[in-house]
C-alpha cells in the first residue's frame, strides 16, 4: 500500500521542481496567473499573455526585476522563484507633451 | 431685405450695439442687416456670376497680406514657431498662437499656389474692398464701403475677438461647413477663407506626416517652403474645435494642407522652394538600413548580458527625422554609455543607471495603497546588488505624457556633510518637478531605511538624518527648439555630464549648468549619432549571423 501513497506524493513534488507559477501584472495593476515549466521558453508566457490582454507583443516589454525578458529565455536560465512576477510594461515613445 | 439707408448724406448711422447684441427682440426679429454703398466696380464684379466669389475671397486675403514679403512672413513664422514650446503654459493652451500659425502657413501655401497656377494669377485684380461686414445670405452679393462700415468692423471684430461671446459662433460654424459662403473679413484682422481652411483643419484628427498622403492630394513639400509660411492675420479667440494632440509646427502645417478641402480636388501639385534656405542641421539624411537587415535583431552590448537591450528593425523608426524616441532607444544609448566608458573604469563603479521603465514603476509602487513596504522590496530587485548611496551619481529618465526628462542625483562626498541632491532637467520644462522630486525623495528614504534597518552602523555619506539633508534642484538646461526631440536632449544631458562631472558632486559644481551649457543644435545632432551607432550595430549582428550559419 505504501506504494501508490509514494507515487502519489512523487509526481506533485516533481511538478513543483519543473513547474514554476508565475505572475504577470500590467501597468492597469490586473495579474495574470501563469504556470510553466521550467525549462519552457518565456515567448509562450509572453505570447499568452497578449493574446489574453489583446495587445501587440510588440508594444510590450516584459521585465522581471527591472530587467528586459527576451523571448527565448527560460525560467531556469533566469533562477525565478515560485511565485515570481513579470512586469509587462508599455513601450514609451515621447518628444514632447501631448496636451 | 437690404436697409436702404445709404439715401443719407451724413453715411449710416447704425446702432451696432443693439444690432450686435444679444437682444433680439428688434423689429422682424431678423438678423442684424446691414447697409452698404453703391460701390460700381464691385458690381461689375459681382455680375461675373459665381466663379468671382470664389476669386473675390482670393483677392480679399491677398491684399490683406500685401504688404508682407514672403521673407517678412516667414521670419514671423519662425517667430511664430519659436514660441510653440511655451504655448502650453499658456491659459489657453496656446490654443490662438497655433491657430495663428496655421492661418499664416495656409495663406503662404495659398500664395504658392497662385504662383503655380498662372489662370489663378491673371485673373487677380486689384481692388477697393478691403473690408467687408458680416452677410448672411441675402447680402452676399452686397460689397461694402470701408469707409461707412469701419465702425461695424471694429465692433464686429470687438465680437470676435471676445471669447466669450457667442454671437458669431453660429454663423461661422456655418460658414465652415458649407464650404460656398465665405464671407467675414474685418480690417486686416479676419480673412474668411483662410479661416475657414484653418478651421476645417482643426476638425481633422491630426496625424502623422507620413499619414499626409491618405488626405486624397499628392503633396510634395520642401522643407524651406514649410518653414517659411506666414501672414500676420490673427484670428479670432473664439475657436472651438482644439486638435486633440498637440504637434509638431510641421505636422500641423501639413495637416492644414492636407484637410483644406479647397485644394482637396484632385490636384497633384509639387510645390517649388521660394526663397528660404532649409534648416538642414536639424533633419540631415541619413541612409536607410538595408532591407535584408529586417529579422536581424540586435543585443546590447551581447546577448549573454543580463542587462542586453534588445532592438529590432522597427526600433530604428524612431531615429528618423522629426520621430519620437522610444524607450528601447533611450535604453540602448545608455547601455552604450556605460559600455564605452566603463573602459575608464570610473563610471561603473560610481554610476548607476535605471532604464525607462524605472520610473513608471516607482510611480506604481507609491501608489499602492496598501503594503508599502512589501511592494518596496519588491522594487529593490530593480537594483539588487547595487549599494546606490555609495554611487557618486544615479540617472533616472522620466517618461510622462510623451514626454522624456531626466533626473539626476548626486550622492556628495560624505564629508561635505551634504544630503543627497536631486537635479531634475528638461528641456521644455514640462514635467512637475515637485510631484518627481516627491516620488525620488521617498525611494531614497525608503532606501536608507531599508539600508539602516541591515546595518544599524552603516558607512553612508549622510551625517544628518536623510529627511533633512535633501536638495531638490530644477536645473536650467538648454531647451529644445522644436517638439520631437526631448529623448535626445535626455540622452545629451547624459552624455554632456558625464564628461564634466566631477568625481563627487558639490555645490559650486551646479554651475555648470544652465541655458548656455551647449549650444541645442548640438543636442538635435545626436539623433544622426545614434543612427549611425545602431547601424552598425546592425551589421555586426547580421555578419555574426551569417558565421554561425556558415
Amino acid at each position: 500500500m505504501s506504494q501508490p501513497g509514494e507515487e502519489e506524493t512523487k509526481p506533485s513534488a516533481d511538478q513543483s521542481a519543473v513547474h514554476i507559477n508565475l505572475k504577470v501584472k500590467g501597468q492597469d495593476g490586473n495579474e495574470v496567473f501563469f504556470r510553466i515549466k521550467r525549462s519552457t521558453q518565456l515567448k509562450k508566457l509572453m505570447n499568452a499573455y497578449c493574446e489574453r490582454q489583446s495587445v501587440e507583443i510588440a508594444s510590450i516589454a516584459f521585465l522581471f526585476d527591472g530587467r528586459r525578458l527576451r523571448a527565448e529565455q527560460t525560467p531556469d536560465e533566469l533562477e525565478m522563484e515560485d511565485g515570481d512576477e513579470i512586469d509587462a510594461m508599455l513601450h514609451q515613445t515621447g518628444g514632447a507633451a501631448a496636451v | 431685405m437690404e436697409d436702404q439707408k445709404s439715401d443719407h448724406n451724413s453715411g449710416i448711422f447704425l446702432d451696432w450695439d443693439t444690432l450686435l447684441g444679444t437682444s433680439d427682440t428688434e423689429e422682424e426679429a431678423a438678423p442684424p442687416q446691414i447697409m452698404v454703398v453703391k460701390n460700381p466696380t464691385k458690381r461689375k464684379l459681382q455680375k461675373m456670376g459665381t466663379e468671382d466669389n470664389i476669386q473675390e475671397e482670393e483677392e480679399l486675403t491677398e491684399e490683406l497680406f500685401q504688404e508682407y514679403s514672403d521673407n517678412k512672413l516667414m521670419e514671423a513664422i519662425e517667430r511664430q514657431k519659436g514660441t510653440s514650446a511655451f504655448s502650453s503654459k499658456l491659459h489657453d493652451g496656446g490654443e490662438k498662437l497655433r491657430r495663428r500659425l496655421m492661418l499664416m502657413e495656409t495663406e503662404l501655401e495659398r500664395r504658392r499656389h497662385l504662383k503655380d497656377n498662372a489662370k489663378w494669377e491673371n485673373q487677380r485684380k486689384p481692388h477697393d474692398l478691403n473690408c467687408s461686414g458680416s452677410r448672411d445670405g441675402n447680402q452676399k452679393e452686397t460689397p461694402c464701403h470701408v469707409k461707412k462700415v469701419s465702425k461695424f468692423a471694429a465692433s464686429f471684430h470687438k465680437k470676435m475677438e471676445n471669447p466669450t461671446d457667442k454671437v458669431f459662433r453660429n454663423e461661422l460654424s456655418m460658414l465652415n461647413r458649407c464650404g460656398d459662403q465665405k464671407s467675414i473679413s474685418s480690417g486686416n484682422h479676419l480673412s474668411a477663407r483662410r479661416h475657414k481652411g484653418s478651421l476645417s483643419s482643426r476638425q481633422t484628427q491630426f496625424v502623422s506626416p507620413g499619414n499626409l498622403s491618405l488626405h486624397g492630394d499628392k503633396c510634395i513639400l520642401p522643407k524651406g517652403v514649410q518653414n517659411g509660411r506666414l501672414s500676420m492675420i490673427s484670428s479670432p479667440s473664439s475657436s472651438r474645435d482644439r486638435p486633440t494632440t498637440k504637434c509638431s509646427d510641421k505636422r500641423s502645417s501639413s495637416q492644414a494642407h492636407a484637410s483644406n478641402d479647397c485644394e482637396k480636388r484632385n490636384r497633384t501639385f509639387v510645390l517649388v522652394d521660394l526663397d528660404e534656405p532649409e534648416v538642414a542641421e536639424m533633419v540631415p539624411e541619413v541612409d536607410q538600413l538595408d532591407e535584408c537587415m529586417k529579422d536581424t535583431t540586435v543585443y546590447y552590448p551581447s546577448r549573454d548580458d543580463a542587462e542586453s537591450v534588445e532592438i529590432c528593425y522597427a526600433d530604428f523608426d524612431c531615429l528618423g527625422p522629426e520621430s519620437y524616441l522610444t524607450s528601447t532607444i533611450i535604453n540602448f544609448y545608455i547601455r552604450y554609455l556605460q559600455q564605452c566608458r566603463s573602459s575608464l573604469s570610473k563610471l561603473e563603479d560610481n554610476y548607476h543607471f535605471f532604464n525607462t521603465y524605472f520610473y513608471e514603476k516607482l510611480k506604481e509602487t507609491w501608489q499602492q495603497k496598501n503594503d508599502n513596504k512589501s511592494s518596496f522590496s519588491k522594487i529593490r530587485r530593480w537594483w539588487k546588488g547595487v549599494k546606490l548611496f555609495e554611487k557618486s551619481y544615479i540617472f533616472l529618465p522620466i517618461h510622462d505624457q510623451s514626454h522624456w526628462s531626466l533626473i539626476i542625483i548626486c550622492i556628495p562626498d560624505k564629508n561635505e556633510g551634504m544630503g543627497p541632491i536631486i537635479l531634475h532637467l528638461d528641456s521644455l520644462g514640462i514635467h512637475h518637478s515637485n510631484l518627481i522630486f516627491h516620488n525620488i525623495r521617498r525611494l531614497l528614504i525608503g532606501e536608507w531605511s531599508y539600508m539602516v534597518k541591515e546595518d544599524p552602523y552603516p558607512c553612508l555619506p549622510f551625517l544628518r538624518s536623510i529627511q533633512e539633508s535633501f536638495q531638490e534642484k530644477k536645473i536650467e538646461v538648454p531647451q529644445q527648439s522644436n517638439e520631437y526631440d526631448c529623448g535626445v536632449f535626455v540622452l545629451f544631458f547624459i552624455e554632456r555630464f558625464i564628461e564634466r562631472a566631477p568625481k563627487r558632486m558639490k555645490e559650486e559644481d551646479l554651475s555648470m549648468f544652465g541655458r548656455q551649457w551647449f549650444k541645442p543644435a548640438e543636442a538635435s545632432r545626436l539623433r544622426v549619432t545614434i543612427r549611425k551607432l545602431l547601424k552598425d550595430e546592425f551589421k555586426k549582428a547580421k555578419e555574426h549571423n551569417c558565421l554561425l550559419k556558415s
